[in-house]
Formats: C-alpha cells, structure tokens, sequence
C-alpha cells in the first residue's frame, strides 16, 4: 500500500482524454487526434473517471488534473459537469486546467467555467484573428470587477499554422518547435523496447505523468500516443493493479536501462534526442 | 403575475434556447444561418441571467419543453451538461429538456450522461448515411441499457441538399427539404405587416413558442432566424413583460388579422405555401 501511495504521491500531472473530438483535426491532419477518432469514436465514462479520481486521491494524490490529451476539451458538452462534480460532489481541491485552441470558448463559457471550479486555461490561437480575439476577452475578463480572479490563470499563446513559432501574449517570441513531428515518432521498431544509456535520460514524465485515455487505457505519456505502453484499463483493471504496473515499468528503465522505443525519438527526450543526432 | 401574462405563459409548448453560436459543420453547410449570426455575435448566453429567467419561468408554473438550441449544435457546447444539471438540481425544474442534434459531440457514454443527469429526450439528425448507420447501432444500446422509452432518443437520416429523408423507427422515407432556403426567407420583403385570413394562418408558434437567443434577445420564432420579431430581452427584462409584449403579437395575428410578411408570405409555417418540395403538414 505504501509503495503505491509513494507512486501516486509523485504523479504531478493526470492528463485525463475525456473524448476524441476536435474540430480542428480536419485541417491538423497531422495531429494524432486525426488518427485516433477513426479507431475509437466514443468517451470516457463519466461514473468510471470519477471512481478512479476518488481512489486516486484516497491515496493522497495532489496531481494537476489536466482534462485534455489530443482531444479539444472545449467541444465536450461533458466537460462542465465534470468540473462541477470533482468540485462540488467530490470536494476535490486539486488544481483543474486545460489546454485548448479555444474553438468552444467565448468570454461568457470562460467565466462560466472559472465560476464552477476550473483553475486555469491555456489557449493557443491558430490565426492572429483567434489569438486577437482571446486577449482581447482576457484583457475584458480580468478588468471585470465582477469577476472573482482569484486564482483564475488564463493564458493565451499563439501557434502560426505551421507551427515554428509561437508567442504568449506577454512574451514576444518563445520557442520554435513543430507539433507535427509527433506522428513520425514511431517509424522504426514500433513498440518496441531499447537499451539506452540511462544518465541520458532527461525526461521526468516517467514519474511525474499518469495520462488517460478516452478507451479507459492508463498510459505513460501523451507523446506515446499509439499507447504502446499501457499500464491497465480503468474498465478492466483495479487502480492498485495499474499503478504496481507503472511501478514495474519503472524499475525496469530505471534500473536495466530499459525504455520503449518511442521515448528514444521523442523531442523531450533531449539527452538522448541530442545522441542520436550527432 | 397578471392574468394575461400567465395565459400566454400557459400556451408556451416550447421554450428554445440558443445556449451559444456554433456549429462545427458550419464550415461544411454554408448556407446555414449560423454562418450569418455567428459573425454579428460569436458570444455565448449568460448562464446565471438564463438561470435567474429560468426560476421566473418556474415561478410562473410554465409548462413548455426546454429545447437546449437554435441554430447552434448543442452537442459542441462545453455548458450543455451542466445547465442540464443546474435545470434538473439546483431549480428543480421538472420541464422536459430537449435537444436537436446533427451528432457531432455525442457519442454512446455522452448521450447515456446526459439522460442520467436529467436530459429527457434528443432527437439525431444525420447528414450522412455512415453517421446515421453508427447512430442507428448506438442507440439501440443506449435505448437497451437505459431502458429508455423510444421516443426519447430518435435517429433520422436528412441530407443538407434535401430529398428523401427516414426516421430508424418508422423506416418510413419521406420527402425532406433543403435547409438552406431559410436564408432567402427575407428576399425583397419590407418588414411590414400585411393582412392575413387568421383562420388559414396555421402557425403554431405565435402562441407556442418564444426563443432565446444567445445575446440574450427573446424572439418569436426559430424559422425568422434573425429575429426581427423581438419580446425582450432576457439580461433586462422580466418573463412577465416579456409575456406581455408576446400577448400584444398574439393579438395582432388573431384579432387584428395582421402577421409580419415574413411570416404570411414566406415560411413554410405560416400559410402552409408550397417551398420546393416540401409541403408542411398542417398541425
């Protein structure tokens, strides 16, 4: 029980896909999203996420619950009960958020969702109308004396279409880096597991990331997202059984330096990524 | 509330609400009149004025369905659940709560949530063959293990273009329309009122329904899309004087035989005109 408890207690994020919707996804035929609504078009279920949110968090979780994967969480027409539930019924006070490109988003759904429990929401326009149109609602929302901003966190970044460059709305220009890679991450040795030198090793998510899949899949990262890694199924699966698969995997790539091959190609996989190139 | 507000208020059958203004297959059907609304106004409802007008609506003891959509696709409204809930919980509205979907957010666990939380019927109209073929297996399931009476959950098949149309119920084919004449409904009229014979006038609406829409404006009529015939609105008026500024419309029809031309010259409700194909029956 303790070593699950220890488990649990270093997950700081649980990315949660509550559907597999974007409406995006016709125009970012690159982004998974595109190929992973073709093979499982339904959701999570809702009674099941919350008695896995309610085991997670009789074991102390303090994880940042992220309602999103792939999926564009602001087309969920289920997402502001599930707020409301894990605020209200579950008495849970962990911190709530989302990323979003903002296409089901409006000042008045914002305010709506910030009023029932949600903590923080990250857009990202794809168009200078779109990143416009977002600070232009923050800046209105913010100066709202009517709005209870306490410890409300709206940011608003954009991503030119491409996707090389993008800028927050206080910083001009951030990082350059291309979402698109993601699909090539699996071209050779599909699920397949590799040595790797371990001191290479940079990336955290391998402690610190539970995600969950729209299918009930409990996987170890959302770049791993053909899910070659799973560690159980909410449907199927108690949680003790999947997080002591979490912990076994991780004993493995800690201690015989053992890692999918996927993590080998992944872009936050900098040691290694930096290794491979020269 | 006055007599006469509580008359009109007892007539309402429908009480539609345009929760937000979009669709994600907007892009697809252009000529849908979101494409024209979203532009004027890309904002969503209110959700605590809708609330504070849905308790007067409770106070009134109105009877009429909660119809969750307009123009927009409900299904894609992150809100949706939660106003169901709020509806069903906090105010304790015993209404029917309806929505009219063309499926896009719903799926066999989000429609099975959403009956759970106090949704009492959806109708699914599928623009395509394929969508009306995976629909068609979803609820059967939903259907079984809900043990949902069929009515409230209902699969139809309308291609935007128009043509033939079919229910997974009935099996019956029947003629369907093309959406898209709405948007010349308002073609070389003036918006005025002109005379009508109010024993032909077959609308159903003036007495039946109001509609909200997400600016808050409360309009006769879904069909008189960009609604020109306005009651109130909800951020500033009260249900009574919207009632009220109902009632004088209601009268202007039936007692001084007088209906805006939109309505006696071209919606297929009104005066039962023949639109392409498509002859409405008479209710």
């Amino acid at each position: 029980m303790d070593t699950i408890a220890e488990a649990i207690g270093k997950i700081e994020k649980l990315k949660i896909e509550t559907t597999r919707r974007c409406p995006l996804s016709i125009k970012h035929t690159k982004c998974p999203v595109a190929i992973l609504n073709k093979e499982f078009n339904d959701s999570l279920d809702v009674e099941v996420l919350f008695s896995f949110l309610q085991k997670m968090i009789d074991y102390g979780c303090k994880a940042q619950i992220l309602l999103y994967m792939y999926n564009e969480p602001s087309v969920d027409c289920k997402l502001s009960y599930i707020i409301h539930y894990i605020r209200d019924h579950m008495g849970i006070t962990n911190h709530v958020m989302f990323d979003t490109n903002g296409w089901g988003l409006d000042e008045q759904t914002i305010r709506m969702l910030f009023d029932i429990g949600l903590d923080r929401i990250v857009i990202t326009g794809y168009t200078d109308e779109e990143y416009q149109r977002f600070k232009n609602i923050k800046e209105k929302l913010f100066s709202d004396e009517s709005f209870d901003r306490t410890k409300k966190i709206l940011n608003v970044r954009a991503v030119s279409d491409e996707h090389t460059q993008s800028k927050m709305s206080m910083v001009e220009t951030y990082s350059v880096f291309k979402l698109d890679e993601r699909l090539d991450y699996y071209k050779a040795g599909e699920g397949q597991l590799c040595n790797v030198n371990i001191s290479d090793f940079s990336c955290v998510k391998l402690d610190t990331l539970l995600c969950v899949s729209a299918t009930g899949e409990v996987t170890m990262c959302e770049y791993d997202w053909k899910q070659t890694v799973s560690f159980g199924n909410l449907y199927k699966d108690s949680l003790e059984d999947i997080i002591t698969n979490k912990i076994k995997f991780n004993d493995r790539a800690y201690k015989q330096s053992i890692l999918p091959d996927v993590c080998t190609r992944c872009v936050h996989y900098y040691g290694l990524r930096k290794t491979n190139e020269q | 509330m006055n007599n006469e507000a509580i008359e009109v208020s007892n007539g309402l059958k429908d009480i539609k609400i345009e929760m937000v203004r979009r669709c994600p297959m907007s892009a697809v059907h252009l000529k849908c009149p979101i494409n024209v609304l979203k532009k004027e106004y890309d904002d969503s409802i209110n959700v605590k004025a809708l609330f504070e007008f849905l308790k007067q609506v409770k106070e009134a003891e109105c009877k009429a369905d909660l119809k969750l959509f307009l123009y927009s696709e409900a299904s894609a409204d992150c809100k949706l659940s939660y106003i169901i809930h709020y509806i069903r919980e906090h105010l304790g509205m015993t209404n029917r709560i309806r929505f009219e979907t063309n499926g896009w957010g719903v799926d066999e666990k989000t429609l099975k949530m959403l009956f759970k939380i106090g949704l009492t019927k959806t109708i699914i109209v599928c623009y395509d063959k394929d969508t009306y073929k995976r629909f068609g297996d979803i609820q059967k399931i939903v259907r079984k293990d809900l043990d949902l009476e069929e009515s409230r959950l209902r699969v139809r098949y309308t291609p935007a273009e128009g043509g033939i149309t079919c229910d997974t119920d009935s099996n019956k084919e029947c003629p369907g329309y093309a959406h898209d004449t709405r948007l010349s409904y308002y073609d070389n009229l003036e918006g005025k009122v002109v005379g009508i014979d109010p024993n032909k006038f077959f609308c159903p609406r003036p007495k039946g329904m109001i509609c909200i829409q997400s600016n808050g404006n409360v309009v006769n009529c879904d069909r008189e899309w960009k609604g020109k015939i306005k009651f109130g609105n909800i951020y500033e008026d009260s249900f009574e004087t919207i009632l009220l500024n109902k009632k004088k419309f209601i009268d202007m029809i039936f007692n001084g035989k007088l209906a805006p031309d939109i309505c006696a010259k071209r919606c297929p409700d009104g005066t039962r005109v023949v639109m392409g194909q498509f002859t409405r029956r008479e209710r």
